[in-house]
């Protein structure tokens, strides 16, 4: 297109390196932030990730930091790493807004969301806050108040959602890590839309202390990085993990384990675009994965996931939606105002259908270590572009891009996005599956499949 | 809401999902207005979908086999 650019970089900075860089007075952690602070001011016009920039508490936390290391003092691994996270983790200070205009007037939150204060504590650098679907209820960042957030890869098309905001920035190279939240799909879809890593690890494994809720029995925390290494070093810092056992330094020995892969057909293929199941076939080689593996009660799973969705978040609304439903995002405020007229039963049986999901799932599981399936039906739509064709039929994109994630964290399994490898074409991400728990078995798939030149993330062009 | 009877959500006939969606929303104190009725209709009627789903598939399950293979 023409009109906006985004600064180009042949690599991507990675995090790790930078912290190595720090703590060896190569660099300080004043210039990564800088660097960093710079990229904001000169690409956030054309991505519109940010809504905010901490660019005065980011200098002052970098320069405090560069101190403690002039003094001898020991520093986090991630010293001096600039980072930014989705607007609805709370910043001491800032309003947490959620992507709504109705929480510009909130109180400004007191403490650090949980996730932040450790990623502080790590030596990571908050830069920024970043833009999303309203209270987190859409897969396309097109909010109404705030604007469209653009596809680094694609000025013209969206960077997915929820976490838009959060996808962009690490895929434009901002930053090299952002946290977001996924409920439905709002880490992995971006994520795959953007093309680069993302993880939402088994549910209640991160800390949502601190974080604005959509379903409370469905959020999740998540991570964004451009590599793998750094996803896990993040993900080692921020985890509630107290095995002693990071993943960061074990990738390698967990890239040569055995592992028994399936390849989800059935709900999981359905309605993909023909160039997203191109991509994924050499995957299935590579990985001597099974393809006849199907995953029962998904598309069920999906459809109470849905139904979960706009109960619980028009309860949590419900004020709002009583004195100033004109406020919302007309997007989402129709979705929850449908939400608020369901019955107490529709909730006890999408419930009542968990548990039944659960087994369907333990009984793969007994046959597979890990499952892969496509992130999305397709790659990252235009922006304005409000239905997309699945099977012949025209359905909502907002509402539809997430079909093939809904229906995993509605159990909670934990998955890992993984950006294929394509360089100079659209992003097209794989979701790499394991059963509750098994977060070392995602990444030990992900390892070995950036080992074989499979997954990789690109700069845009 | 007389049409409606006794009927619940999931055997509502489309036709009379606007009468539902009117009488619900009188009953938690929330107020549609005129623009958004188009809107809030369509979604409800997808929900309504999504949800004879999850039931249909309730029904046919062997509710005690279930129970047998919970943990």
């Amino acid at each position: 297109m023409n009109g906006p650019s985004l600064h180009r970089a042949s690599t991507f900075p990675n995090a790790w390196r930078i912290a190595q860089d720090v703590k060896a007075g190569r660099t300080t952690a004043r210039s990564v932030v800088s660097d960093a602070l710079q990229r904001i001011a000169f690409d956030n016009p054309s991505l519109n990730a940010f809504t905010a920039v901490f660019a005065d508490q980011a200098i002052a936390d970098a320069e405090a930091l560069d101190a403690a290391l002039a003094a001898g003092r020991l520093v986090g691994p991630l010293a001096g790493v600039p980072f930014a996270v989705k607007n609805l983790f709370d910043v001491a200070g800032h309003a947490t807004l959620a992507g709504s205009k109705i929480r510009q007037d909130a109180a400004p939150a007191s403490q650090d969301a949980d996730l932040v204060t450790r990623l502080k504590a790590a030596g990571a650098i908050l830069v920024g806050a970043l833009n999303m679907d309203e209270f987190a209820y859409g897969f396309v960042t097109e909010n109404a108040h705030y604007g469209a957030t653009r596809n680094p890869h694609d000025l013209d098309r969206i960077a997915g959602g929820s976490s838009g905001g959060s996808a962009a920035a690490v895929a434009a190279g901002i930053v090299p890590f952002s946290l977001g939240s996924d409920t439905n799909g709002s880490v992995r879809v971006p994520a795959a839309l953007c093309g680069v890593y993302g993880l939402k690890p088994s549910w209640g494994r991160l800390s949502l202390a601190g974080v604005f809720p959509f379903v409370n029995s469905l959020d999740h925390a998540g991570l964004f990085a451009r590599n793998l290494e750094d996803l896990a070093n993040v993900y080692d810092a921020v985890s509630r993990e107290s095995d002693g056992h990071p993943i960061a330094g074990r990738l390698e020995e967990l890239a040569s384990r055995k592992m028994r892969v399936g390849m989800l057909k059935g709900w999981f293929t359905q309605g993909a675009a023909p160039e997203v199941l191109e991509a994924l076939a050499p995957l299935a080689d590579a990985l001597n994965a099974d393809l006849d593996v199907e995953l029962e009660g998904a598309e069920t799973a999906r459809s109470a996931a849905f139904c979960l969705s706009a109960y619980e978040g028009a309860r949590l609304h419900l004020d709002d939606l009583r004195r100033r439903a004109e406020a919302f995002d007309p997007a989402v405020r129709d979705r929850l105002l449908a939400g608020a007229l369901l019955p107490d039963d529709i909730a006890a049986q999408a419930n009542a259908y968990r548990r039944v999901f659960r087994i369907a799932a333990n009984r793969l599981f007994d046959r597979y270590d890990v499952l892969i399936a496509p992130t999305t039906p397709c790659v990252a739509p235009r922006i304005g572009e409000s239905t997309m064709v699945v099977d012949g039929e025209s359905v909502s994109v907002r509402k539809n891009l997430g079909a093939y994630t809904q229906p995993l964290s509605f159990i909670g399994l934990p998955v890992l996005a993984a950006p294929l490898n394509r360089p100079g074409r659209l992003p097209i991400g794989i979701q790499i599956i394991g059963n509750e728990g098994c977060e070392n078995i995602v990444f030990a798939l992900a390892a070995k499949l950036e080992q074989l030149s499979l997954v990789k993330a690109y700069p845009p062009q | 809401m007389s049409r409606l009877g006794q009927k619940s959500f999931l055997q509502i006939d489309e036709a009379d999902l606007f009468m539902y969606a009117e009488g619900r929303a009188a009953e938690i104190d929330l107020i549609i207005a005129a623009p958004f009725q188009p809107g809030v209709l369509e979604n409800l009627t997808a929900l309504q979908a999504h949800a004879l789903r999850v039931s249909a598939a309730l029904q046919d399950l062997d509710a005690p086999a279930v129970e047998a293979r919970l943990p």
